[in-house]
């Protein structure tokens, strides 16, 4: 006898699955069978105790459930339904409420004579930091936005002195970004900019810097080679590194690419930085260069 | 969830559906026994043993609804209460005959298998259930438990209903040795 075949067609008889003619040739060879009827009758048995098993499960879930609440819907239900709610109004708070794009300063640099790191005090309430910033235009909506929490701090802030502030009224003028391909880019100011992080810059974070391929640059073009006084010192967009500043009669220049751009302390919004053109002064400056430049 | 979702949904295995109705109609099938010299306990009973019943034969694909779930449910409840009011009446006009004492045998080899089914694996119980109680697809078996597809749901239920079979067997051999 073939176990295997007649438990299958136990199984198909037991449950209904047979033709009219199958299940009455079935019962013929039970009929004649007592060890084949032995086993239709456990078979029977276990399918049975097997429904009732799962009957006795689901009347105990059933006795679970609580029918004396009125909501016909379950409460963890509404719950995630308000946290939906919730969160859906705080994207649209983050996304509508953000103000123009503002570059966050690039590389802060201390002017010389300003005030030292640990005084770098940042009452500013924008625990999103600046100077880790780049020129794209992504990364200087994110200096601006509360909600933004992935800026790093930068190395030479101190923890508690907070970060230069975000820049809070944008200029329209253009700016050129700093970084290693200088040259390149002021070649072309309003060009794709994709920064490289440069160990010079300690506030610099790889990978925040980079600038998504194609992605418009636009927001942050105009904040390109700008710099602002702040907390006294000078905060620089578009620059990845620091560069050297020289004082001269009083006033202080930003030594970049052989240029100096006299920075002004009164530059208290967002100043694009603009070369020195007077040969003497340019002369006198070089000279004044540390000799690492 | 109106009737054809919540047809749709316990033929897919979906308990919520059935939780769903249960909770929905529950004031209206149980006052039918309440109403008629049932007690809360009773009421409760033979409404969770209706909608079982409902379970069941929404599971069947050629079973058609014709009239509003709640109106089929009613009708289940009033057999079922009918049925046990008469299982009352009978058990109280005659003396407890041998009828069951002849099945002795027969109870012993349940609580052997029921013995066997507690001791099997969530995953093989669930299976068999799903398998020999709610009617579901070995499709509708793979998705439930997560399996990769219906092919796999079919191995391991046969490998489930073995084991649970040479388990029986082995206990109920022992069983026998013993008488």
């Amino acid at each position: 006898m073939n176990q295997e075949f007649d438990k299958s067609a136990i199984e198909a008889y037991l449950r209904n699955e047979l033709s009219p003619t199958d299940q009455m040739a079935f019962e013929q060879r039970v009929a004649q069978d007592p060890l084949l009827q032995n086993e239709v009758t456990l078979q029977g048995e276990i399918i049975a105790a097997l429904q009732q098993h799962r009957r006795t499960e689901l009347k105990e879930r059933l006795n679970q459930i609580d029918v004396n609440g009125e909501s016909r819907y379950p409460s963890y239900l509404i719950w995630a339904s308000l946290v939906a709610v919730a969160l859906l109004g705080v994207g649209a708070w983050l996304y509508l409420g953000q103000p123009d794009p503002v570059p966050a300063p690039k590389a802060v640099i201390p002017s010389q004579g300003a005030l030292p790191e640990a005084t770098r005090a940042q009452p500013a309430p924008s625990p999103f930091r600046a100077d880790t910033a780049v020129s794209s235009g992504q990364e200087t909506v994110a200096g601006e936005n509360p909600g933004e929490t992935r800026r790093k701090r930068s190395p030479a802030a101190k923890p508690a002195s907070g970060e230069v502030s975000k820049p809070s009224q944008p200029t329209g003028s253009k700016a050129i970004r700093l970084e290693d391909e200088e040259k390149k880019l002021q070649r072309e100011p309003a060009g794709a900019v994709t920064s490289r992080p440069s160990s010079n810059a300690g506030s610099q974070q790889p990978g925040e810097t980079e600038k998504p391929e194609g992605k418009p640059a636009k927001a942050n073009d105009r904040y390109r080679f700008h710099y602002r006084y702040q907390r006294g010192e000078f905060v620089f967009f578009g620059l990845v590194k620091a560069h050297p500043q020289v004082k001269l009669n009083g006033r202080t220049y930003l030594a970049y690419e052989g240029a100096f751009y006299p920075l002004d302390t009164d530059a208290v919004g967002i100043t694009p930085l603009v070369a020195e053109t007077n040969e003497d002064l340019i002369r006198q400056l070089k000279n004044e260069l540390p000799a690492a430049n | 969830m109106t009737d054809s979702e919540t047809l749709e949904r316990i033929r897919q295995g979906d308990e919520r559906a059935l939780d769903f109705l249960y909770k929905k109609n529950y004031k209206m099938m149980t006052k039918l026994v309440i109403n008629n010299s049932g007690s809360d306990d009773e009421a409760k009973d033979v409404y969770q043993d209706a909608l079982i019943i409902f379970w069941q034969k929404a599971m069947d694909r050629n079973f058609v609804l014709s009239s509003k779930i709640s109106t089929f449910l009613y009708s289940i409840c009033q057999n079922l209460w009918r049925k046990e009011l008469d299982r009352k009446s009978r058990l109280s006009s005659e003396e407890k005959d041998g009828e069951e004492i002849n099945d002795i045998d027969k109870k012993e080899r349940i609580e052997i298998i029921n013995q066997c089914i507690g001791q099997l694996g969530d995953t093989c119980k669930k299976i068999l259930t799903y398998y020999y109680f709610d009617n579901l697809s070995m499709n509708e078996i793979a998705k439930k438990m997560g399996f990769a597809n219906a092919d796999t749901a079919k191995t391991k239920k046969y490998k489930c209903k073995k084991e649970l079979d040479e388990f029986i067997k082995s206990k109920y051999k022992a069983s026998d040795f013993l008488d």
